[in-house]
């Protein structure tokens, strides 16, 4: 289990550096696979049966359908490359590790140690993500990272979340990614370009 | 009984609030059944408040559950006082309403009609309501609904303007009231007002809730500096509407003071009484004197509401003094001059306002400077508004002079109350500015009617002017009659002051109004000889039969020859005493007040000395706007600007924002 943490933070601060659309989706794939397996541990550790389903979800949804859209879409943006300071998105990602843990440390210290922190880092690292770039695809990698750290939060804290709440966390994932992939292609289609960053254009 | 009539009179309302809007299709439908629910729900209310009178006060409590808790109507004499005020001008301004609505029929009735029946209604609840958080909803839905009848003609700017300043203004006195509330709640942990009597607060935070409630229900009666909203919005809202506005909803602040000072905080030190007393007096000077400058007629009657509050408030801020100083009885005659004020100028309020609306729905102007020569086309307008305008103006023989007389008679005993050299010159000055207001008022009434009714009509508009329908003379006979029957026969309105006030510790009213005339003639015995009102009433009739029978006897009226007048032309309108030019000589005596702005210039194009045509603007501009909302204005505007860069417009900063703003929370949270 910590070692798939540790796969899972790595996996996220690596995000932070990439500026390929393509090798983003694949990182994405990866972190979604490693949440499908801590699924899959927790329902062996604890023998819930729902856990198994939550898992199959979580590959079905995240790693198949999710993934494999956002493939689709940057196979058509092949000129289209994230331009943003890495750096300052990185340091930022390592605060946001370092803040977490402390505030796991201090609020819950009986829960130091376990996954939680790492669950609030992926989220503000998500969050990050979202904000520092302007690129529409990862923006939507930004989502689904924040959505996997607060898939991992439910995980440490309550051991599994009810299954109606975990399905419906998932269509909901699954309506926004859709959503936001024909948003996507609009973009491309009215703009020439997913920069987001040209959409200030609309303000008032 | 109470809580049937009660709970009779809520659904009288409901039913006029919803049928109007079923009934959309035929507008004259939806004037009967809406404003004839109102009507009859005014009634009710009448009759809850007699009932409340003759039988006592009654409590009834709605489990209401959660968010908020249970609902607890309390009608106790004080309400019932306010809710007789309200019953009163209600059915007045709904009967007239039946009549003046035609105007509207074109213009969304029956959404007027359901938020007439609304506004009434959310009236009756603040009265009634006793539990904070419903009080505070009541409150809100009092203003909300008067908002929306205030921008109800929002073709024009103006109104829609007026509404919003209307809005912001009582949504800042809602902030003062919530925090006294609030403070009061968290020290007797009870949300109901039953519970606050006697609350043990610190002497500071008894400060606090006084001031909190001063501003917030003085921002809702209008009193100088917090009056802006008002000279604004009552001329916008149709003319029944600005009755009940000026006539019993700036009242309901009146109410909630009189719960705070004389229920919830008791008595307080001498100086919350001269605070009270120095806002009173500056809004009844100030409030007469723009009053004056108006042309507008809505706007003058909105003004002299402002004063009125005013010389309400001596009553009530002298009372607060009396209470201090353990002068029980003279404390009593104070706060029944201020309530009976009160109840006065709800009356012959509501009555200038309903006949301002005579006019305006007659001639469809409410520049008094275009009117004139009312009086021949419509009589009977004229007499009514000529009945408010003389018991605004505290003539004998008519309610607002027994009110002011007892207003005087409180003053008149306030020297001796206060200590120190300053106050005691402070409260002779008061009476002498309370005489100067009512003089200055009485100027204003004369120009109101003078202007309007007498002489020859200034423009076509008047001209073609016609008496109004029926149900709208109805409306304004009532309320005529009103005033004469308070005027001369006070001691049964007196009587229900006893009963209003003898509830409340501090206060000593039983043997106030023993004697025959209403004066509260103290020190001298069991009065001998004194007049009363209907004796009055009777030698003016006398003397009216006596020069009816000098005139016939004089015989028929003949022509007389005689020099020229005019030169020889028929007089004609322009030839009039102007409104403009009535207020002048004030003008030029206040000019250090009213801040004067006269400019003649000469239009030198046909003749280059001296001109051919001249033109003249006058204006005023008005102190407390300049001293006081300007500079506040330019520094929101100033910190606005400062703020207005984080609106980028790019959603990443945005969330952003939110992150930030959750990182900072998390810290500040662990207390890092």
């Amino acid at each position: 289990m910590t070692l798939l943490t540790i796969l899972l933070l790595a996996g996220a601060v690596i995000l932070t550096r990439v500026s390929s659309l393509r090798t983003a989706v694949g990182i994405l794939g990866l972190q979604s696979v490693i949440v499908a397996l801590a699924c899959l541990i927790f329902g062996l550790k604890t023998g819930e049966f729902h856990m198994y389903i939550a898992a199959v979800l979580t590959a079905v949804i995240k790693v198949g359908l999710i993934v494999y859209s956002l493939w689709r879409v940057t196979l058509q943006l092949k000129h289209e490359r994230e331009i943003a300071n890495f750096n300052v998105s990185f340091l930022l990602a390592i605060v946001a590790i370092i803040v977490s843990y402390g505030f796991v440390n201090k609020v819950l210290p009986h829960m130091a140690g376990e996954t939680l922190g790492a669950a609030i880092a992926l989220t503000m690292i998500g969050l990050l993500m979202i904000i520092a770039r302007s690129q529409a695809i990862m923006q939507v990698v930004g989502l689904i990272t924040m959505e996997n750290g607060l898939y991992l939060l439910g995980l440490s804290i309550t051991k599994g979340l009810p299954l109606i709440i975990e399905m419906g966390i998932f269509f909901d994932i699954l309506v926004a990614v859709v959503v936001l992939v024909i948003l996507t292609h609009r973009l491309k289609y009215s703009f020439e370009t997913t920069d987001t960053s040209i959409l200030n254009e609309l303000k008032g | 009984m109470t809580e049937n009539i009660y709970l009779v009179m809520l659904l009288l309302f409901s039913a006029g609030i919803i049928l109007p809007i079923l009934t959309s299709g035929s507008p004259k439908i939806t004037n009967i059944l809406a404003h004839g629910l109102a009507v009859l729900g005014c009634l009710a209310i009448v009759a809850c408040s007699v009932e409340v009178f003759m039988t006592g006060g009654v409590t009834f409590t709605y489990a209401m559950g959660l968010p908020v808790g249970s609902l607890i109507i309390r009608i106790d004499n004080l309400s019932a006082f306010f809710l007789l005020a309200l019953g009163v001008v209600g059915t007045a301004a709904s009967i007239y309403a039946l009549g003046y609505s035609r105007e509207y029929y074109k213009q969304r009735l029956g959404l007027m009609a359901a938020l007439y029946n609304c506004f009434i209604l959310s009236m009756a609840l603040v009265l009634t309501v006793s539990q904070v958080a419903y009080f505070l909803i009541a409150w809100e839905l009092m203003t909300v609904v008067s908002f929306f009848l205030v921008n109800h003609e929002y073709e024009k700017t103006a109104n829609t303007r007026a509404a919003y300043k209307y809005i912001l203004m009582t949504t800042l006195g809602t902030v003062f009231i919530t925090t006294a509330f609030l403070i009061l709640t968290m020290t007797v942990h009870s949300l109901d007002f039953q519970m606050f009597k006697g609350a043990s607060l610190t002497s500071t935070m008894r400060n606090i809730v006084f001031f909190c409630a001063l501003l917030g229900f003085g921002t809702k009666a209008g009193v100088i500096p917090l009056h802006i909203w008002l000279p604004e919005a009552h001329p916008a809202a149709p003319s029944h509407v600005s009755a009940l506005m000026s006539g019993i909803m700036i009242k309901t602040a009146i109410y909630g003071m009189c719960r705070f000072f004389l229920e919830f905080l008791g008595v307080g030190p001498a100086w919350w009484g001269e605070v009270v007393l120095f806002l009173a007096i500056i809004s009844s000077v100030l409030g007469v004197l723009y009053a004056l400058m108006q042309n507008d007629l809505k706007r003058l009657l909105a003004y002299s509401s402002v004063e009125n509050i005013g010389i309400i408030l001596l009553g009530i801020g002298a009372g607060m003094v009396f209470m201090s100083n353990n002068q029980p009885v003279l404390a009593g005659l104070a706060f029944a001059a201020g309530l009976f004020h009160l109840f006065n100028h709800a009356v012959f309020k509501s009555l200038l306002f309903l006949g301002a609306g005579s006019v305006l729905y007659s001639t469809h102007t409410k520049n008094i400077e275009d009117l004139g020569g009312l009086i021949k086309k419509m009589p009977y307008t004229a007499v009514f508004f000529l009945t408010g305008a003389a018991a605004i103006s505290a003539l004998p023989t008519l309610n607002g002079f027994v009110s002011e007389w007892l207003t005087y008679q409180s003053l008149f005993y306030l020297p001796q109350a206060v200590t120190g050299i300053l106050p005691r010159l402070g409260s002779v000055l008061l009476i002498a500015l309370l005489g100067l207001t009512g003089a200055l008022a009485a100027n204003c009434f004369v120009k109101a009617f003078g202007v309007t009714f007498l002489a020859k009509p200034r423009s076509k508009h008047a001209e073609q002017a016609k008496e109004v329908p029926a149900t709208m003379l109805t409306g304004m006979g009532l309320l005529s009659l009103m005033c004469f029957a308070l005027g001369v026969w006070p001691q049964g309105m007196l009587k229900l002051l006893q009963g209003v006030l003898s509830q409340f510790a501090g206060l000593e009213v039983s043997t106030l109004f023993n004697h025959q005339w209403y004066a509260a003639a103290f020190n001298i015995p069991q009065a001998n000889g004194v007049i009363a009102m209907p004796v009055v009433v009777g030698m003016l009739v006398l003397g009216l039969i006596a020069a009816v029978l000098v005139y016939n006897f004089n015989g028929k009226p003949k022509n007389v020859e005689g020099e020229t007048w005019t030169c020889g032309i028929i007089p004609n309108a322009r030839m009039e005493y102007t409104a403009t030019g009535f207020a002048q000589p004030v003008r030029r005596a206040y000019k250090a007040f009213l801040r004067t702005k006269d400019t003649v210039t000469a239009d030198k194009s046909l003749n280059p000395y001296h001109g051919v045509k001249m033109k003249m603007t006058v204006g005023i501009s008005y102190l407390i706007d300049v001293w006081l909302y300007r500079p506040v204005k330019k520094g929101i505007l100033f910190l606005v600007n400062r703020v207005k860069p984080l609106q980028s417009g790019n959603l990443q900063h945005y969330i952003g924002y939110v992150l930030l703003v959750t990182v900072v929370i998390l810290i500040l949270g662990v207390r890092w």
